[in-house]
């Protein structure tokens, strides 16, 4: 062991190896920990093979079969995310927001509450509470893409939470998924996925960040990083400075 | 069945192929998704985190080399720390994922033990996760199939700090000499054939 290195950080840093090496250890102390194994090729020698003994572990579990169509849904997307990569190289300007509707429907919605709460109990107390104190916004989602498409969005302002509701969204393909969109200038920035056509969901958001909002069909389960298709929905946002 | 190994399969998946991204997940995928569906229990979820880590597979293929053990280690790697990033509510790329390309530096080339370790068997896993004293296998696996820190190893079996690391520590080196150990005695033992 190298003579700048004191015992006693040696028998500590050393002690932190198994978490270490079973990615157990809090930020702090792994940064701490890999900068003594710079100069430690004790603890350096002894990771090696905890952690070889730590890349065993996932072969004790269970073999499972997924369902028939993740192979295709992998194939699928993986020619989608290079077919995409090819259009990104080419110089071209990425379509505009300017197809996002403008609809303000601010604070009419309360009928439609009683529904859209049920998801979340805790929800739908908070929301009889800002309620009360008129502090909702509801915006309609229009159809885009989409004509028979409709829903809403409800913001919670205070609490930062959108919730939204969709009815008759166009059937999804096998493999696709609805993905909404939070969208500021020109950068869309996914809130998340869905796969029901009549659906409602809640998502942790500060919209006051954004201008508009969109959904579109992605590919599933887990969405593209930016949207690919013509939105189905959408809506604009209030502006939340100096409105009330 | 495609006939290339997993390197090849990985260099043809840089070259965006994605008939080996499919071999590659007609070889694994039982075993990715098992270990999804262990740390999370839900098919549902766990089959997106499968499809999300041959994704990143697909994506970052060419970033591979050899410090990451072998391509089975490689994408089971990332499996789990998706899967404690749904369990734990971490979304975004994954702190574990950072970890993997900081230590590979540190660890330069990989030691002979490694090779013997493509080569080793659920069975003999499972037989040497049996042979550690229950306490030991306990906290190794809390932290891997559960992501839990040593302070909440420690708070959630009522132990100290200092004995939680130790736990993790001396199981892993447990876990380590009883594999070698089965991996020598495979080798030198004659081989019934399966
Ligand atoms: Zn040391």
């Amino acid at each position: 062991m190298p003579a700048t290195v004191p015992d006693q950080d040696h028998a500590h840093y050393r002690e932190l190896l198994g978490a270490y090496a079973l990615a157990a250890l809090p930020a702090e102390e792994r940064t701490a920990l890999e900068r003594h194994l710079a100069t430690c090729p004790t603890c350096r020698l002894e990771l090696r093979s905890l952690l070889a003994a730590a890349r065993a572990l996932p072969l004790s579990v269970d073999e499972r079969i997924p369902s028939p169509s993740l192979r295709e849904r992998i194939r699928s997307a993986a020619l989608e995310e290079r077919e995409r990569a090819a259009h990104a190289a080419e110089p071209e300007s990425p379509p505009s927001t300017s197809r996002i509707a403008v609809l303000h429907e601010r604070r009419s919605l309360v009928p439609w509450l009683a529904a859209a709460v049920l998801l979340l109990f805790s929800v739908a107390m908070l929301v009889w509470n800002l309620q009360l104190r008129q502090e909702i916004e509801s915006i309609a989602l229009k159809p885009a893409a989409a004509p028979q498409a409709h829903g809403k969005v409800i913001y919670l302002r205070e609490w930062n939470i959108v919730l939204i509701t969709v009815e008759d969204l166009p059937p999804l393909q096998p493999g696709q998924v609805y993905q909404v969109w939070l969208i500021e200038g020109n950068q869309p920035v996914s809130a998340g996925v869905f796969t029901q056509p009549d659906g409602r969901f809640a998502v942790a958001a500060d919209i006051a960040d954004y201008s508009a909002i969109a959904i579109t069909i992605e590919q599933g389960p887990l969405g593209s990083p930016a949207p690919t298709s013509e939105p189905i929905v959408m809506a604009e946002l209030p502006r939340q400075s100096g409105t009330s | 069945m495609d006939r290339r190994d997993d390197r090849e399969l990985l260099q043809a998946i840089a070259r965006q192929d994605a008939d080996a991204l499919v071999a590659l997940f007609d070889r694994y995928n039982r075993l990715a998704f098992g270990l999804a569906y262990r740390i999370l229990g839900d098919a549902f979820v766990a089959e997106e985190v499968v499809q999300d880590a041959f994704m990143s597979i697909w994506r970052n293929a060419a970033s591979y080399n050899l410090s990451r053990g072998t391509v089975r280690t490689w994408l089971l790697s990332i499996v789990r720390n998706r899967a404690i990033d749904q369990l734990r509510g971490r979304f975004g790329r994954s702190q574990s994922d950072i970890d993997l390309d900081t230590v590979a530096p540190i660890l330069a080339a990989p030691d002979l033990w490694d090779d013997v370790l493509t080569e080793i068997q659920a069975v003999d896993v499972r037989a040497a996760l049996k042979g550690l004293p229950e306490e030991q296998r306990v906290a190794i696996e809390l932290a891997y199939f559960e992501g839990l820190t040593h302070a909440e190893i420690a708070e959630r079996l009522g132990i100290p700090l200092g004995t939680a690391k130790s736990r993790l520590r001396l199981g892993l080196q447990k876990l380590h000499d009883l594999l070698v150990m089965t991996q020598v005695r495979s080798e030198s033992g004659a081989s019934d054939g399966t």
